[in-house]
């Protein structure tokens, strides 16, 4: 992870990627702000075989399919056969209410595919607030397939919020009592998520007990989400920092190049594959190597440097709109002084901009 | 030193990169990175197989990379060829 953070990878790890934006739901934290409501925006298969050929040229391993959701799309099942067919591993993240018998019969069969199911409440009434109406009966009748067809590489996802946050125990025992792995992933100020942001995101108590919690239970994912919280206990669990423009990059469904699906901002736009190679965006454009450049002076005297790196940049920017802030929920932030309430009003400040 | 041959697990992916080497497992999405140079190489036969090559003249640098590839072979990232 050092040696990454030095010296620039020839190319991403892994790629996540937005292959459509339409979507049967209407999240309130969804990341993106601005669903697409037709397909004309979108790459189109023969563009999606263009780009997978050229990750699989430059040896990228994992492409992370989001959306929108990516199970809309008619051609999904024959794109994800295709990244398969070049031996790249292929992580799916779905609400799931889209699943059925058949569908699941297909992936079963996909033996590069990881899976993800999101919901957000233990009962009902908590994921419907943020996920809509009546869809915690379809998320669980999708999770039930999963488990019934034993697909072997599925978890559960939960956006941790305010509204979730005392549920997150029987989530995690949700999840086993289905075999799949529970995964937690953090709230972050982006798309939508920025009207939602002070009534979701977590305070400091609540990250601090959090912390413990994840501490407690390393069979938990978190991805690279809690950096910027993890304990000295998980420091062999998972990244140590934002591998944004480092060790992975996202497209959106029109093959914009962004650091990472939380930084899709005008500002943060690297090129798009239709106009330019992959290969050339990632190791050429101003705004990867922005991101690479980044440094927080305040964060590197500090005791928890090796952990986080100085945290997300995405919830620093979109709170403090700087670069060059640490991430505003951090440990060290949490421990030494009172949440900065100002931020909060940055993050309101961003609604609307993209 | 008599060197074994290894090849790459089929389940494990691994490419060049500045420092050395970078495996990944589809088996657990685990990343791997090896300080090497440029003193293991990469062959890859037409089936598909990757091969290790060791690329170092005196015996010091070869145990040191000897040492990694058992280390490797512990992880489960490469096979001795043969096996």
């Amino acid at each position: 992870m050092k040696l990454a953070y030095r010296s620039k990878l020839r190319a991403p790890v892994n790629l996540t990627w937005e292959i459509t934006g339409l979507c049967n739901l209407s999240c309130t934290h969804c990341l993106s702000s601005d669903v697409r409501n037709s397909l004309s925006e979108e790459l189109d298969f023969d563009e999606c075989v263009q780009l997978i050929d050229e990750l699989d040229r430059l040896k990228v391993f994992q492409i992370n399919f989001g959306g929108g959701e990516p199970f809309l799309r008619e051609d999904f099942l024959d794109i994800l056969d295709y990244a398969h067919s070049k031996k790249i591993t292929t992580c799916v993240s779905t609400n799931g209410t889209l699943l059925d018998d058949r569908l699941v019969k297909a992936l079963k069969a996909m033996d590069l595919l990881y899976i993800q199911v999101s919901l957000d409440g233990a009962c009902p009434e908590t994921n419907n607030q943020i996920r809509g109406k009546g869809t915690f009966e379809h998320i669980l009748n999708g999770i039930k397939l999963l488990a019934k067809y034993e697909i072997p590489h599925f978890s559960i996802n939960t956006v941790v919020t305010r509204i979730n946050f005392t549920e997150i125990g029987q989530l995690h025992e949700l999840a086993k009592k289905y075999g799949a792995k529970t995964r937690l992933s953090r709230f972050r100020p982006s798309g939508r998520g920025r009207e939602a942001w002070d009534d979701y995101h977590l305070d400091k108590t609540q990250l601090l007990e959090f912390s413990s919690f994840l501490s407690d239970h390393r069979d938990i994912l978190t991805g690279d989400s809690f950096f910027s919280i993890t304990s000295e206990d998980r420091r062999d669990l998972g990244l140590n920092m934002c591998g944004a423009a480092k060790m992975t990059c996202s497209v959106s469904p029109d093959g914009d190049v962004y650091p990472c699906a939380f930084l899709q901002d005008s500002f943060f736009l690297a090129g798009n594959v239709t106009e330019k190679s992959f290969e050339s965006i990632w190791r050429e454009s101003p705004a990867l190597n922005m991101m690479r450049a980044i440094r927080i002076k305040s964060c590197q005297s500090c005791d928890r440097f090796s952990l986080c790196h100085g945290g997300c940049p995405a919830v620093a920017y979109f709170i403090t709109q700087s670069l060059e802030h640490s991430d505003p929920e951090c440990m060290t932030s949490l421990h030494d002084r009172a949440y900065p309430q100002e931020f909060n009003r940055g993050a309101l400040r961003h609604v609307g901009t993209i | 030193m008599e060197m074994s041959q290894y090849v790459v697990h089929p389940a494990v992916q691994v490419r060049n990169e500045d420092f050395g080497l970078l495996f990944y497992n589809s088996a657990d999405t685990r990343l791997t990175f090896v300080k090497c140079g440029n003193s293991i190489q990469l062959t890859s036969t037409d089936d598909g197989v990757t091969r290790l090559m060791i690329n170092c003249g005196n015996e010091r640098d070869k145990e040191k990379v000897w040492n990694i590839l058992q280390n490797l072979s512990t992880k489960g990232l490469i096979i001795e060829a043969g096996l």
